[in-house]
């Protein structure tokens, strides 16, 4: 791994002029102190005060599409145009074309998912045609009282190269908001080049870390462990089980609606339906596609106590607790129902804004599926 | 078109029973053929509808031929009827329909449900198998979580408070006290049904149905049958039923159901009554919410209105309207499948005038309400002590 005062891409001026054009960062809301290490393990790095600790539906995967997601939009650049290279260590491997379907670049391509060094993703890129993403992502790994656990944080960090961004700065130092997050591991490099893109001041979107660091949540040690999933459920799903079960198939068919908001609007009374109908449940009419805005408002919400969680969330609310799910009201009408995560689940209201993020939502025949969940907007 | 009848009903006790399905099953028959006054031969039934959900797993195909063979009635023509939670409220409508037809003189109406020999796991896997399966679950609800989310919209939308939903609890709890065969014979105070642990919010403990094994078995006949195995049919005057979106988000409104509305105006109109004449109720309670909601959407109060209405005390036994004289599906248990025929039992008690302690003062018109998940499927039938016109 490249660490500090070498740059994480190899050195080298990039080919053809490409540079980076956006940045786009995704840190776990949940931290984890060094005071709270210590209480448990009786000593912590010193140069780290606090590590942020991926939730219970949140992993590798799920913080690369959302480091991804943010360095594209903050150009307002279209999935479709963008070719993926994505760099990942700890957590599962993340498969190429399920990370294209979560960002909608299905049309796209992804040139390389393994560990890459900066300058072949450099080259390989001048020889590309439209900007490329680049995206590392970490989650700790480390076991419980382990130098690598005291040490290692969770989050992603994107960048988005083309023709005229920043150059790469040539040499960088450790970014010093790793005193906040914790060694990112695989994306720790990734983190330098963009502190070093700021020391530079230069011009590229997204440079604003400050606004995916803030609102953090102190949790304990033990919580960090389930949340970590280090902590295992007693009875984990059986794989095919009897009674209701949405078979991997059916999950499969459902991820345009469940990762994009890929539903349809009714060409007729023009209401909005997700996931989208054969015909509008309401009038009949004939439904054209329609990808739904990422907002929606809470027209209903309850919080799952024990006892009211299907099988597939009894070990998630074992894990870490009560969990939200609303109603939420989405443009032209349409209406979902969502988990609602990174929130007190008792301080929802009816009315309040939320915004989809993709998580985890369960696992099940040796996969996990992920969907849309819900959280507060700017939260 | 032929008049029907309810010559005879019975069920099995209802709660955490160690018997096999067949045996509960054979303990609700035998009590339903004890009750036809001048007895009638398993052999005349002619058809035979069967309402399970098949909660385990265990006999998923072809469950109405084993409970046929175990009442002597195998070679009767036998079919598991499936509507969720209004599984036998739906096998009544069939074997009603079977007989006002002339397909044959005499129909059994049964349910059945074994839900407390598997574990913990297995439960909640199937308490889900009859919400909406791909999103409804998958974002982590079962019905608690749904009901829950239609009280709040109740509470926000007409001001109904938790207290209301607790006056149903105590209102059930009390008339189950009253019934040999609930699963919750006592008493509940307010303080208690507040104070319980909540498992959905709004929705505490006392606001949840139980799980529960049992079955019901109901006999229908045709005008002359019935008049020749009895001196007291009760009369099947009215039979409507609807269905709706099975997702609740996807319906225009949480705070009503519309298949509620739809399958009381059809039976109010055949039996050529309305809510203002109805004695006495069974209502699909399987949270507090579901019998303000019911009371609302059967018309016997306005809409918005039904939480201070129970509140008040106007559906007790003895009010304006007695409402789940067994005490419902909350005292008395819902095992799914065995519900809907279990609330036809009670209104056949209850017409006849054998109650007991529990019987609502001259109760000639009776309402059954059986409501299958959120309010997707919905039966209604009315039942008349005078023979309908």
């Amino acid at each position: 791994m490249i660490r500090g005062g070498k740059a994480a891409h190899g050195g080298g001026v990039p080919p053809s002029g490409l540079g980076v054009v956006s940045v786009g960062t995704a840190f776990p809301r949940l931290r984890l102190t060094s005071d709270e290490l210590k209480a448990a393990w009786g000593a912590a790095p010193k140069d780290i005060d606090e590590r942020c600790i991926p939730a219970f539906d949140e992993d590798a995967f799920t913080l690369a599409v959302e480091a991804s997601r943010r360095a594209l939009s903050v150009r307002g650049l279209a999935p479709a145009s963008v070719v993926t290279i994505v760099r990942t260590f700890g957590g599962p491997r993340l498969d190429a074309l399920r990370f294209q379907d979560a960002l909608g670049a299905a049309e796209a391509g992804v040139v390389a998912l393994e560990p890459c060094h900066g300058a072949g993703v450099l080259a390989a890129a001048a020889t590309l045609a439209g900007p490329v993403l680049w995206v590392a992502s970490s989650v700790p790994d480390g076991s419980p009282g382990s130098a690598e656990e005291a040490r290692q944080g969770a989050g992603a960090v994107a960048l988005v190269l083309g023709p005229g961004g920043a150059p790469l700065p040539a040499t960088v130092g450790v970014a010093p908001w790793r005193r906040l997050t914790g060694d990112l591991g695989a994306a720790q490099p990734f983190a330098d080049v963009v502190h070093a893109l700021r020391e530079a001041k230069a011009s590229v979107a997204g440079l604003a870390v400050e606004e995916s660091l803030a609102g953090g949540r102190r949790v304990s040690y033990v919580r960090t462990l389930q949340e970590r999933r280090v902590l295992a459920a007693a009875d984990p799903l059986p794989s095919e089980p009897m009674g209701a079960f949405v078979p991997w198939g059916t999950y499969e068919a459902s991820i345009p609606a469940r990762w994009r908001l890929e539903g349809a609007r009714c060409a007729a009374c023009g209401r909005g339906w997700l996931p989208a109908p054969t015909r509008c449940p309401d009038c009949g009419g004939q439904t054209r596609p329609h990808a739904f805005a990422p907002r929606g408002t809470v027209h209903a919400v309850t919080v799952i106590g024990r006892g009211a969680a299907p099988s597939e969330f009894a070990e998630q609310q074992r894990a870490v607790g009560d969990y939200a799910v609303a109603v939420v009201e989405l443009e032209h009408g349409a209406r979902v129902v969502g988990q609602v995560t990174d929130v007190e689940p008792r301080t929802l209201k009816v009315g309040d804004e939320v915004e989809p993020v993709l998580r985890r939502l369960y696992e099940q025949q040796g996969a996990v599926r992920y969907g849309q969940k819900w959280r507060p907007r700017g939260a | 078109m032929t008049r029907v009848a309810v010559v005879g009903a019975g069920m099995s006790r209802f709660g955490t029973r160690p018997e096999t399905l067949r045996a509960l099953f054979r303990e609700a028959f035998d009590e339903c053929l004890a009750t036809v006054d001048k007895g009638v031969a398993v052999e005349d039934i002619g058809e035979a509808y069967v309402g399970s959900v098949g909660f385990g797993g265990l006999q998923l195909g072809n469950l109405s031929a084993l409970l046929a063979h175990e009442i002597g009635a195998a070679g009767v023509p036998a079919r598991r009827v499936e509507n969720a939670c209004a599984s036998s409220g739906f096998a009544f409508r069939d074997a009603v329909a079977a007989v006002r037809s002339g397909a044959c003189d005499l129909a059994l109406a049964a349910g059945v449900e074994k839900m407390n020999d598997v574990s913990g796991l297995h439960q909640r896997y199937w308490l889900g198998v009859s919400g909406e399966t791909e999103w409804e679950r998958l974002a982590g609800l079962t019905f608690p979580g749904v009901y829950a989310l239609l009280a709040q919209r109740h509470m926000i939308e007409y001001g109904t408070t938790r207290e209301d939903l607790a006056a149903v609890a105590v209102k059930n709890h009390a008339n189950g006290a009253k019934n040999p065969k609930a699963q919750f014979q006592r008493e509940i105070t307010p303080q208690q049904a507040l104070a319980a642990p909540m498992v959905a919010d709004p929705l505490g403990l006392f606001d949840c149905c139980s799980t529960t094994d049992g079955a019901a078995c109901v006999l229908v006949a045709g005008e002359d049958l019935a008049r020749r195995l009895t001196d007291a049919p009760v009369w099947v005057a009215g039979a409507g039923a609807a269905s709706d979106r099975l997702a609740a988000h996807e319906r225009p409104s949480l705070t009503r159901l519309d298949a509620t509305e739809r399958a009381a105006r059809v039976a109010y109109a055949q039996a050529g009554v309305g809510p203002q004449d109805v004695d006495v109720a069974e209502v699909h309670d399987c949270f507090t919410i579901a019998e303000i909601l019911a009371v609302e959407d059967l018309g016997f109060v306005p809409k918005g209105e039904g939480g201070p209405w129970t509140a008040e005390g106007r559906s007790r036994i003895g009010g304006d309207v007695a409402v789940n004289p067994s005490g419902g599906l909350k005292a008395k248990g819902h095992p799914l499948g065995a519900t809907g025929a279990g609330q036809i039992r009670e209104l056949f008690l209850q017409i006849r005038g054998e109650a007991g302690p529990r019987q609502a003062a001259d109760a000639e018109v009776a309402l059954a309400h059986n409501v299958g998940g959120s309010g997707a499927t919905c039966a209604v039938h009315v039942l008349t002590k005078e023979v309908p016109a």
